[in-house]
C-alpha cells in the first residue's frame, strides 16, 4: 500500500485581500496553509485569525520573511503589492521554494512616471537565471480560453481581437492597467499566440484604461476598468466571434462559464484560478517544467504597453 | 505532614512560571532561568526502555542509536548547575530513568550542586550507590521520587504493562521502594517519595486499589496519586488501555470514596482528573508554547528539545538543538529575542507540523501563560 503523502505546506505572503481567496483555494485543494506573513504581527495576527475564523485553517502568523522562509514549507503564495514581488520571489528562491505570485510579476510604482529599462531588464534576468527558480504567475483567466478554443476562428485569420474587464477594484489611473493587462495579454497569448507588439496607444483615465495596439497585424482593444459602481464582467471578441464570463451559482460553490453573447449558448469552464493553482501544487509536489516563459512573455508585452 | 505546596504539585497546579510579565522581559533579553531542566538520561542496552506500557505516552518515539555519554552528560549537568537552575527532574519519554547505567552519577551530582532532584520511574531496579545517594543527608528540599505502578498486584501488574509471563514485577518494584522508604526514613525524610496510579480498563476494581495503597503505605511512601492515562501520540491503543470520558467519569465515581477514605496525615492520597478540570481530553496541544522557557529537556539522544513530550529524534526538526556539539545554555537563548512573535510562529508551525503531544502540566502551563495577556500582542488567540 502506498503511503498517503503529507498535504504541502504554503505560506501565503499577505493573506487580506487577493491573499485570502488564495488561502481558501489551496486549503480546498487539500494543502496545508500553514503560516501568513504580514506587514507586522498584528496585521498578520489579523489575518491569521480571519482565515481560522473564515475557513478554519491553522496558519501562524510571521512579520519576517527570512524567518517564515527558514520553515519547512513546499511554496509560497505571494499576494503582496507588486512593488515587494521581486525581492520576495528571490528570498523564496533562494531558500528552494517555489513560488506562485499574483500578477503581475513584479512592478515597481516609480516606473509609471520614470520607466527604468535597465532596472526592470535586470529583474527579469535574474529570475530567469535564478538556478532555484520554479515560478507560477497568476494569470489564470487564460484557462477561460481552453473551454472555447474549438470555438474560435484559426488564430492567424484574426484581424480584430478586443478585451474587456471591469472589476470593482481599488486601482486608479495607471495602476489599473498594472493590474489588470497581465489578465488581458494572458487571453491575447491564449488566442493568438506570441506576434511583435506595435503602434501601442494607452488612454489614461481616474477609473479606467483604454490600451490599443497592433499585433502581428490583427488590431486589439483593451478597455479595462476598476470602480465602486461597476458591475463586475468580463469578455472578449475575437473577429466576430464574442464571449462573456459567467458565473452559476454563488459562494464556495460557483460555476465559471463562457457564454457567446449572440448565442446564449454557455461553455463551462474549470475555475481557472483553482485549475492553476492545483497545477502549481502538482509542481510543487513532482517538479516539472515551470510556468516562467509564459510569464516573462506576459512581462515583456506589460512593458512595452505600459513604457511611455 | 505534607504541605499544600506538595498538593499543589501533583496537581499539575505547580507555579512553574510567577511573573508572567517578567517571563515576558526575561524572554527577550535572554535572561530567564528555567524553573526546571528534565533530564531522559540513556538506557542500556539497545532497547529504548525496559517495559512497553501500551499507555505509553512516547511509544512512537524513535531511536537513532544515538546515546548522550556519561562524561557529556556530567558536563551538560554542571553547565545547568552553573547557570542557576534549581531543579532537575530525572524522568524520560519512551525510556526510564532508572535503566540508565550512570544514574547513580548524575544523581550524585545534582545533589552535589546543591539542586532539587525528582524522579519519574517505574523502579524495576535501584542500586546500592543510588539507594546511598538516596540517603545523604545534604538532599535539597522538595525533593522527589514517584515510581509509577498502576497495579496493586504481580498479575494485574502485568496485565496492565503488557508484560507476558508470571515475572513477580510489582513485587519487585515494591520491594525497591520499601528500600527507598528506608533511605528516607534513615535521612529524615528529606525527599518525598510517592507511587502512582494511572486507572484505565484493567486495573480499576476496589480491591486493587486498595491493596496498592495498602502496600505502598507501607513501604513509606508519603502520597498516593492516582490519574487517568492520556491516548498517546501517534499510537493506536487496545480497549481499556486509556478510559473513554464516560470511564473516566464511571472509575472516578468508583474510587474517589475509596481514595479519599485512605487519605491520612503521613500519607496523602488524591485522585487528579485534570482533563476534566481543564478541559484537555484528547487535544493534542496548546500553543504557543512556553516549555522551553520553564522545562526543556534533554533526551536520551542528548539533544535539548523543548519539553518532556517532544524528546526523541523523531522531533528534531523542532528541537532546541544537540548537545553533543553545543552548549546548554547558547542552546537555550539561541533565538531572535526582538522578534519573539515570529518566534513563537516559528515554534508553533513546527509543533504543529511535527505533531506533538502536550501532557498535562504542559496543556496547563501554557495556557496559563496565555491566559495572563502578558504575549496578548505577540500570539494570535
Ligand atoms: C513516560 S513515563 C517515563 C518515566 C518512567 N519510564 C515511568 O514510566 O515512570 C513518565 C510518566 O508518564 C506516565 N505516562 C505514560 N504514558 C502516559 C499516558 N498515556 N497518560 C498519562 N500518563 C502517562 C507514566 O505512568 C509515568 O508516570
Ligand atoms: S511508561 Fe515508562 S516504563 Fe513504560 S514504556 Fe513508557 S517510558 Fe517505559
Ligand atoms: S508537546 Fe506541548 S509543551 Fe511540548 S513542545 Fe509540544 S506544545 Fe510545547
Amino acid at each position: 500500500m502506498s503511503e498517503k503523502l503529507p498535504p504541502p505546506r504554503i505560506a501565503i505572503l499577505g493573506a487580506r485581500g487577493i491573499g485570502r481567496v488564495h488561502a481558501r483555494i489551496f486549503q480546498a485543494l487539500g494543502a496545508d496553509v500553514c503560516a501568513v506573513l504580514g506587514r507586522d504581527q498584528a496585521s498578520a495576527g489579523q489575518a491569521v485569525r480571519d482565515l481560522s475564523d473564515s475557513f478554519g485553517i491553522a496558519a501562524v502568523a510571521f512579520s519576517d520573511l527570512k524567518t517564515l522562509l527558514s520553515q519547512p514549507l513546499d511554496g509560497v503564495s505571494i499576494c503582496t503589492p507588486p512593488v515587494h514581488h521581486f525581492e520576495q520571489i528571490i528570498a523564496a528562491f533562494d531558500r528552494g521554494v517555489p513560488v506562485f505570485c499574483e500578477k503581475p510579476l513584479f512592478w515597481n510604482d516609480s516606473w509609471n512616471d520614470n520607466w527604468n529599462e535597465p532596472d526592470w531588464a535586470r529583474k527579469l534576468a535574474s529570475l530567469q537565471d535564478h538556478s532555484n527558480r520554479r515560478l507560477f504567475v497568476n494569470t489564470s483567466n487564460a484557462f477561460l480560453i481552453a473551454a472555447v478554443s474549438d470555438q474560435l476562428p484559426p488564430a492567424e485569420t484574426v484581424t480584430q481581437f478586443a478585451f474587456h474587464f471591469h472589476t470593482q477594484g481599488l486601482y486608479r489611473g495607471r495602476d489599473i492597467a498594472v493590474d489588470l493587462l497581465p489578465h488581458a495579454l494572458s487571453m491575447l497569448l491564449g488566442c493568438l499566440g506570441e506576434r511583435p507588439l506595435s503602434d501601442v496607444l494607452m488612454q489614461v483615465e481616474r477609473y479606467g484604461c483604454q490600451c490599443r495596439f497592433s499585433y502581428g497585424g490583427c488590431n486589439v482593444a483593451f478597455d479595462l476598468r476598476q470602480g465602486p459602481d461597476l458591475d463586475r464582467s468580463l469578455g472578449f471578441v475575437c473577429d466576430d466571434v464574442s464571449f462573456q464570463r459567467v458565473q452559476e451559482g454563488e459562494g464556495m460553490n460557483y460555476k465559471v462559464c463562457l457564454e457567446n453573447t449572440v448565442s446564449g449558448e454557455r461553455w463551462p469552464s474549470q475555475d481557472p484560478f483553482a485549475a492553476y493553482i492545483a497545477e502549481f501544487l502538482d509542481h510543487c509536489r513532482n517538479g516539472g517544467v515551470d510556468r516562467f516563459d509564459e510569464a516573462a512573455l506576459n512581462m515583456r508585452l506589460m512593458a512595452q504597453c505600459l513604457k511611455p | 505532614m505534607n504541605d499544600d505546596s506538595l498538593i499543589a504539585r501533583y496537581r499539575y497546579g505547580a507555579q512553574y512560571v510567577g511573573d508572567f510579565q517578567a517571563l515576558r522581559s526575561d524572554i527577550a533579553a535572554k535572561t530567564f532561568i528555567p524553573h526546571q531542566v528534565e533530564f531522559q538520561p540513556p538506557p542500556r542496552g539497545r532497547k529504548i526502555c525496559w517495559l512497553d506500557c501500551p499507555y505509553c505516552y512516547g511509544g512512537s518515539a524513535h531511536d537513532d542509536g544515538r546515546r548522550l555519554s556519561k562524561s557529556r552528560a556530567l558536563e551538560v549537568m554542571a553547565q545547568i548547575a552553573q547557570g542557576g537552575v534549581k531543579k532537575i527532574i530525572f524522568a524520560g519519554y519512551a525510556t526510564d530513568p532508572l535503566n540508565c547505567e550512570y544514574i547513580d552519577d548524575l544523581l550524585r551530582a545534582t545533589i552535589d550542586s546543591g539542586q532539587i532532584f525528582g524522579f519519574n520511574t517505574k523502579a524495576l531496579k535501584l542500586s546500592e550507590a543510588f539507594l546511598g545517594q538516596l540517603s545523604r543527608p545534604d538532599i535539597a528540599p522538595q525533593s522527589y521520587m514517584s515510581i509509577s505502578v498502576d497495579a496493586g498486584c504481580n498479575e494485574v501488574y502485568n496485565a496492565v504493562h503488557d508484560v507476558r509471563g508470571n515475572a513477580k514485577l510489582y513485587d519487585r518494584v515494591l520491594q525497591c521502594i520499601t528500600r527507598a522508604g528506608a533511605a528516607r526514613r534513615a535521612n529524615g525524610n528529606l525527599f518525598d517519595l510517592s507511587a502512582t496510579y494511572l486507572i484505565n480498563g484493567r486495573n480499576h476494581d476496589v480491591a486493587q486499589v486498595q491493596r496498592f495503597i495498602r502496600d505502598f503505605k507501607a513501604a513509606g511512601c508519603n502520597m498516593l496519586r492516582f490519574a487517568f492515562a492520556q491516548p498517546p501520540r501517534g499510537i493506536e491503543t487496545a480497549d481499556g488501555v486509556v478510559p473513554t470520558a464516560d470511564d473516566v467519569r464511571l472509575y472516578g465515581e468508583k474510587l474517589r470514596p475509596v481514595i479519599a477514605a485512605a487519605d491520612s496525615a503521613a500519607c496523602t492520597t488524591m485522585l487528579v482528573d485534570a482533563d476534566s478540570d481543564h478541559d484537555i481530553y484528547d487535544k493534542a496541544r496548546t500553543v504557543p508554547c512556553f516549555a522551553r522557557f520553564s522545562y526543556p529537556t534533554v533526551g536520551f539522544d542528548g539533544w535539548l528539545y523543548h519539553c518532556s513530550q517532544s524528546s526523541a529524534p523523531n522531533f528534531h526538526g523542532m528541537a532546541i538543538g544537540d548537545l553533543n556539539s553545543d552548549d546548554f545554555w547558547p542552546l537555550l537563548y539561541d533565538y531572535d529575542g526582538e522578534r519573539l512573535g515570529d518566534y513563537f510562529s516559528a515554534c508553533g508551525l513546527r509543533m504543529n507540523q511535527e505533531g506533538c503531544r502536550c501532557d498535562r502540566k504542559e496543556h496547563v502551563l501554557n495556557a496559563r501563560v496565555i491566559a495572563s495577556g502578558a504575549f496578548d500582542d505577540l500570539v494570535v488567540k
